[in-house]
């Protein structure tokens, strides 16, 4: 319990921060808003109505503290462009971006985990070198070149799955799943390729402990010697990195939607971007930062969970 | 129940060298021994004399390059995999570092029941659960400490768990590899007592392993002497300690601190042992001896009988030959 509340402490200040620094960044930017809106070939007088009604004529302070001001009360304001609550469009978008999440890391752990095992009981063996180099190449891939391939092969060439677009899983299950394999398979596998460095790392250092001897001199099979007695204790350092992790598969989300044409997060805050509509960009930009915090809050009780030296 | 139940000839086991090429380390070369039912046997040498390999080879934690280990009429250097895991309850052996031997992550009663449920021991879980609360009494625990891990117990505590570990399976035979070294002095005499006291209670024979020469001498029934992989004396432990007869046995034996006595002399051994992997030719002790003459260079000294059950591999015999009485 103390811990939680350590852990909003600490999410009030870095939720200011980070959203000030937003604000500013967007107000950087080259153009507003109100240009968006009404369009390269309006007047001058337009536009200066436009900006008059969307508040962009405040200075800079004075309007981040009318935003701020809403914000606390739960109001994260109106899109300047399509005018929707911002609330609404996030109840609309986060699903979006945690089925991507929850699949990704499920593909990745499914993938990443097992190859990792296979690489460290096979070291320096034939399957080690090739789990080594797959994993090498993952995570060199970047992921919009990536999800183009997956594109190229499996929807144009193949046609088993469709390009890009989105049904919702209420609406259409088989249809989502087909929408999201793509997707979920190119944020899972960088996240797979770091999860099997992981994994072959602690299990190699594992796999060396006197108890492990231990186990083997009882006349534990090799199996569970490796799925048991060496896994349980590997898997502090592999929990460690998925929660790390999760940051930059937030990262990859927001190319993988762009790519995909997902309405998640991701697309919510480069569209917000590059539309000047801060509150949007605000709006998305808060939610990613709790879902890393409350990710780091769910690590440290895995740790909890698997290691009883942790109390 | 006086016959054989370990018995091991001309075990060899020689570890590959690390570089490309380079000469294998000789980790334990030619060593036999016979071991009867209910005997304790102790293995002495200083570090890296083979002691250990020669256990864990027993086992068969390593895979001997040559020579034959039979436990109770069963082939365990030859053994495949498969089947030693099906034997491996005829011997158990407890390890020399309690803390790390144990999973950190496995409670004490769960380490014990997996033992038993490899072996197949005990019919149903409530079987196994009773099983392992007699394991836990017997080595003076209460049943809650079936729920602890092993980083909730002391040094001395988790060793008591690694031998109730080892007799959980009933074995014949254990090893005790250092058991008690990585202990305090005053734990140590605990574990010991303990031992000698299980043994005499389930007369299980026992291998002790161990550079401690008055610990090995109060528990053993017969000792072997290791220099370098190799045995250069055994015999009853009376034997070997009020007159050995070899000049290595004689200089471990002289480095035992005896606070009654002032006037033995204390034998120096110059040196350090020498590289395993390019031991000295001949006798490989001679480097070191104080006795070493020309003829130890040329000639192996085989372990030859020198009086009853006793045998030292040492051609320069006649040394003892006044030496009729017993050591002081």
């Amino acid at each position: 319990m103390k811990r939680l509340i350590d852990y909003l402490a600490q999410l009030l200040p870095l939720l200011l921060i980070v959203s000030i620094v937003a604000f500013v960044l967007i107000d950087l930017l080259p153009g507003d808003a109100a240009m968006e809106r009404v369009g390269l070939d309006a007047t001058q007088e337009q536009l200066q109505r436009a900006r008059e009604e969307m508040g962009l004529n405040d200075p800079l302070p004075l309007r981040y503290i009318y935003w701020l001001e809403r914000a606390v009360q739960g109001d994260l304001g109106r899109s300047l462009r399509s005018g929707e609550p911002v609330t609404a469009t996030l109840v609309r978008r986060v699903p979006v971006t945690v089925e991507l999440a929850l699949f990704g890391t499920g593909l990745a752990v499914l993938i990443g985990v097992p190859a990792g095992i296979l690489a460290a009981v096979f070291r320096n063996g034939r399957i080690d070198a090739i789990v080594n180099l797959l994993a090498l190449s993952g995570m060199a891939v970047p992921f919009f070149w990536l999800g183009l391939l997956l594109i190229m092969l499996f929807s144009l060439k193949l046609q088993w799955v469709p390009p890009s677009g989105y049904v919702s899983f209420a609406e259409d299950p088989l249809g989502n799943l087909k929408f999201m394999a793509l997707p979920s398979l190119t944020i899972a596998v960088a996240f797979a390729a770091t999860l099997m460095r992981q994994t072959r790392a602690s299990m190699l250092e594992v796999l060396t402990a006197d108890y492990i001897r231990t186990a083997r001199a009882k006349g534990t099979s090799e199996r569970r010697v490796i799925l048991k007695h060496a896994l349980r204790n590997a898997l502090i350092p592999i929990i460690t990195v998925m929660g790390l992790q999760m940051g930059s598969l937030l990262g990859g989300a927001i190319v993988t939607e762009t790519v995909f044409a997902l309405p998640g997060l991701g697309r919510m805050m480069v569209d917000g971007i590059f539309q000047r509509d801060f509150p949007s960009v605000q709006g998305a930009l808060l939610v990613i930062i709790i879902a890393v915090v409350v990710t780091n809050l769910i690590t440290d009780a895995c740790y909890r969970l698997v290691n009883p030296r942790i109390k | 129940m006086q016959d054989t139940l370990i018995s091991v000839s001309n075990l060899t086991k020689w570890f590959p060298s690390r570089e490309r090429g380079g000469k294998p380390v000789q980790a334990v070369t030619d060593v036999s021994f016979d071991l009867k039912r209910g005997e304790v046997l102790g293995l002495v040498g200083e570090s890296g004399s083979g002691k250990s390999t020669i256990g864990q080879s027993i086992i068969r934690l390593h895979k001997p390059d040559s020579g034959r280990i039979d436990i109770d009429g069963i082939d365990f250097a030859g053994a495949s995999e498969r089947a030693l895991r099906r034997h491996r309850k005829l011997i158990q052996m407890v390890f020399q570092d309690p803390s790390s031997s144990l999973n950190p992550r496995i409670r004490i009663g769960d380490v014990l029941l997996e033992a038993l449920a490899i072996h197949g021991i005990g019919s149903t879980r409530q079987e196994r659960r009773k099983r392992v609360a007699e394991l836990l009494d017997m080595i003076g625990f209460s049943p809650d400490f079936a729920q602890r891990y092993p980083h909730q117990l002391s040094g001395g505590q988790r060793q008591r768990v690694g031998i109730a570990r080892a007799l959980a399976v009933e074995p014949k035979a254990l090893i005790a590899d250092e058991a008690v070294s990585a202990l305090d002095v005053s734990i140590q005499a605990q574990i010991i007592q303990l031992l000698a006291e299980l043994r005499r209670k389930l007369s299980f024979t026992l291998i002790f392993i161990s550079h401690d020469m008055n610990v090995v001498e109060y528990i053993s029934d017969r000792v072997a002497v290791l220099y370098l992989g190799r045995i250069v004396e055994m015999g009853p432990a009376r034997d070997i300690f009020k007159r050995p007869r070899h000049p290595y046995t004689e200089a471990l034996l002289s480095a035992i601190p005896d606070p009654s006595s002032r006037k033995r002399e204390r034998i120096i051994l110059q040196g350090d042992i020498p590289n395993p992997s390019n031991p000295p030719s001949g006798c490989v002790f001679r480097t070191r001896c104080r006795h070493a003459v020309e003829r130890c260079a040329t000639t192996v000294p085989p372990l030859a009988q020198v009086l009853p059950g006793h045998q030292s591999a040492c051609i320069r015999q006649e040394l003892y030959q006044n030496d009729m009485g017993q050591r002081s």
